[in-house]
């Protein structure tokens, strides 16, 4: 689905990302890991077109997306999160993604002018979808709290009702489940799985290991902007070299 | 209603709040233009030169006045709403001062400092029920300039609501997220700042019609400046903010009857004061005062 090939970017002297390849299989969950500073979210950026990359290409879908702009690409059909929860903070929940929705709405200016049928319509549509996006994502009862009110969990989860509501085939999360407890892990752990089951494949940057040993089909581990590794879960515990450079040595790891 | 003078203020007030609506409508996507009075000024003397050169009516002048302008916009949005924060407030004023410079240079079309007097009113109307209606007393100017008033504040209303006014939304709160769900920052801008200018090339023609004088001390950066006040002071994000931020600080300094120097101080201290206690300006401080009301 997603063909990631020879991909660089430098800043500076820095080598954020070198010589990266990977795929991505429609339908799975894959996690990109690794140490802080390996390049992850970097990854993230140069796919959703932030930055351009210096050399290689990234192809989605059969069709060649390196260098088109941040909303191109995401009217192709990827979608995601950011690092620092980003959301519209001074609108409602409801709000947030009914304007999470603006790549789906079709109408013309005169339209609105007009207050044509066709557009009360498609603005009912639109609120209809929200509240199915909010429905789904068990924020239903949150949706007239702006978000800046929201506790983070909910705010966390705000994102990725944003996110999904744009319709992506290609969902990239950057660290859904950071800074929650447990119990909120396990709910968006499943809130993740019942995405991918609607159909978006999903690649996802966690620190939380439990939560990417249990919800990724395979792994892809970065190291100083390198792939180390790529495996599954299992494939992935037991490799030598991923122990040592990211969960350091054995015997310090408890 | 009679009273030439009110007629006059309210005229004015009108005027501003046009201007102060287009104004907010760029605002709402993060950016500040400090050429707002260029437009004007644009505006008003495509308007005089069409019908005192070219023998245009008044009411074909009026929209090609708007249209003009909304292309000068469009052309100075174009290389200018890439840069953000002050860079992009700092090349609007150059263009505003380039355009006040033309005004005075070319003294053959734009008739230098002295600007063009005797613009004539607009001509005479036909209007069902009413029947001509001529421009010789201030009240035919007063409701023309309220119907512009409404269908502008309708326009603004209907595009709010739409999924053009949420793409502005998104964009004042987060360009990187707006972005990320499909919205091309740089289209909205240019829209935001063609609508603007369309206004305010509108508001141009009708002023130089009205006072049947332009020069281009009308059309100065401290002009530009009042604009943005008006903004600020009625607060930003809500379409009711411009309108209340115009009336106030248009008719605070009439009734204060003071000197027009102390209009400035005015303005300065009314925009300290909300910068400090209400950084929503007055529609902020309304949204705020409801809740109260409505509990009791």
């Amino acid at each position: 689905m997603l063909e990631v090939r020879g991909l660089s970017k430098n800043f500076g002297g820095l080598k954020a990302v070198s010589e990266l390849d990977f795929d991505i299989v429609e339908g799975e969950i894959l996690g990109l890991v690794g140490p802080n500073g390996a390049g992850k979210t970097t990854v993230f950026n140069l796919i959703t077109g932030i930055y351009s990359p210096h050399e290689g290409e990234i192809v989605f879908r059969g069709e060649e997306i390196t260098g088109l702009k941040p909303h191109e690409i995401a009217i192709k059909g990827i979608g995601r999160t950011f690092q620092l929860t980003t959301l519209y903070n001074n609108c409602t929940v409801l709000e947030n993604v009914i304007i999470g929705n603006h790549s789906k709405l079709k109408a013309r200016l005169w339209s609105i002018l007009w207050r044509t049928r066709s557009y009360s319509r498609e603005e009912k549509e639109a609120e209809r979808r929200a509240l199915e996006i909010l429905e789904f994502i068990e924020l239903s009862e949150q949706r007239n709290t702006l978000a800046q009110n929201l506790p983070h969990g909910y705010q966390l989860r705000l994102e990725i009702a944003i996110a999904i509501s744009t319709d992506p085939k290609l969902l990239l999360l950057d660290e859904p489940v950071s800074g929650m407890n447990p119990e909120e892990t396990n709910e968006v752990m499943a809130l993740i799985r019942k995405i991918r089951d609607k159909g978006t494949t999903i690649l996802l940057i966690e620190h939380d290991m439990r939560a990417v040993m249990g919800l990724c089909d395979r792994i892809v581990v970065l190291n100083y902007g390198r792939k180390l590794a790529e495996g599954t879960p299992q494939e992935i515990k037991e490799n030598k070299e991923v122990i040592e450079a990211y969960l350091g040595r054995e015997d310090d790891f408890a | 209603m009679k009273d030439p003078y009110r007629l006059h203020i309210l005229i004015l007030t009108m005027l501003h709040i046009i201007l102060a609506l287009g104004l907010s409508f760029v605002m709402n996507t993060a950016q500040v233009p400090l050429c707002q009075a260029a437009f004007v000024g644009i505006g008003a003397y495509t308007s005089t030169l069409l019908v005192m050169r070219l023998n245009f009516s008044f009411w074909l002048s009026l929209p090609l006045a708007g249209l003009v302008t909304a292309i000068c916009g469009i052309l100075i949005g174009l290389p200018t709403l890439r840069i953000k924060g002050i860079y992009f407030a700092m090349a609007t004023f150059a263009f505003g001062e380039i355009v006040r410079l033309i005004f005075i240079g070319w003294v053959s079309l734009f008739g230098g400092a002295n600007g063009i007097s005797s613009i004539p009113p607009p001509n005479p109307i036909e209007i069902p029920l009413l029947g001509t209606v001529k421009f010789q007393t201030k009240v035919p100017y007063y409701y023309f300039t309220l119907v512009v008033l409404i269908i502008c504040l309708t326009v603004i209303q209907r595009l709010t609501q739409s999924r053009i006014g949420r793409a502005f939304t998104a964009i004042r709160e987060s360009e990187l997220l707006a972005q990320s769900t499909g919205v091309d920052p740089m289209r909205y801008k240019l829209f935001a700042f063609a609508i603007n200018s369309l206004f305010a090339g509108i508001v141009g023609s009708i002023y130089a019609h009205y006072f049947h004088f332009i020069g281009p001390q009308d059309f100065t950066f401290w002009q530009s400046v009042e604009y943005i006040v008006f903004v600020i002071v009625g607060g930003v994000e809500t379409i009711g903010g411009p309108v209340l931020g115009s009336i106030f600080l248009t008719f605070l300094p009439e009734f204060l009857r003071v000197a027009v120097e102390f209009q400035v101080v005015i303005y300065g201290l009314a925009l300290i004061l909300v910068i400090l206690f209400m950084p929503k300006g007055f529609m902020g401080l309304v949204f705020k005062i409801i809740p109260k009301f409505s509990k009791s």
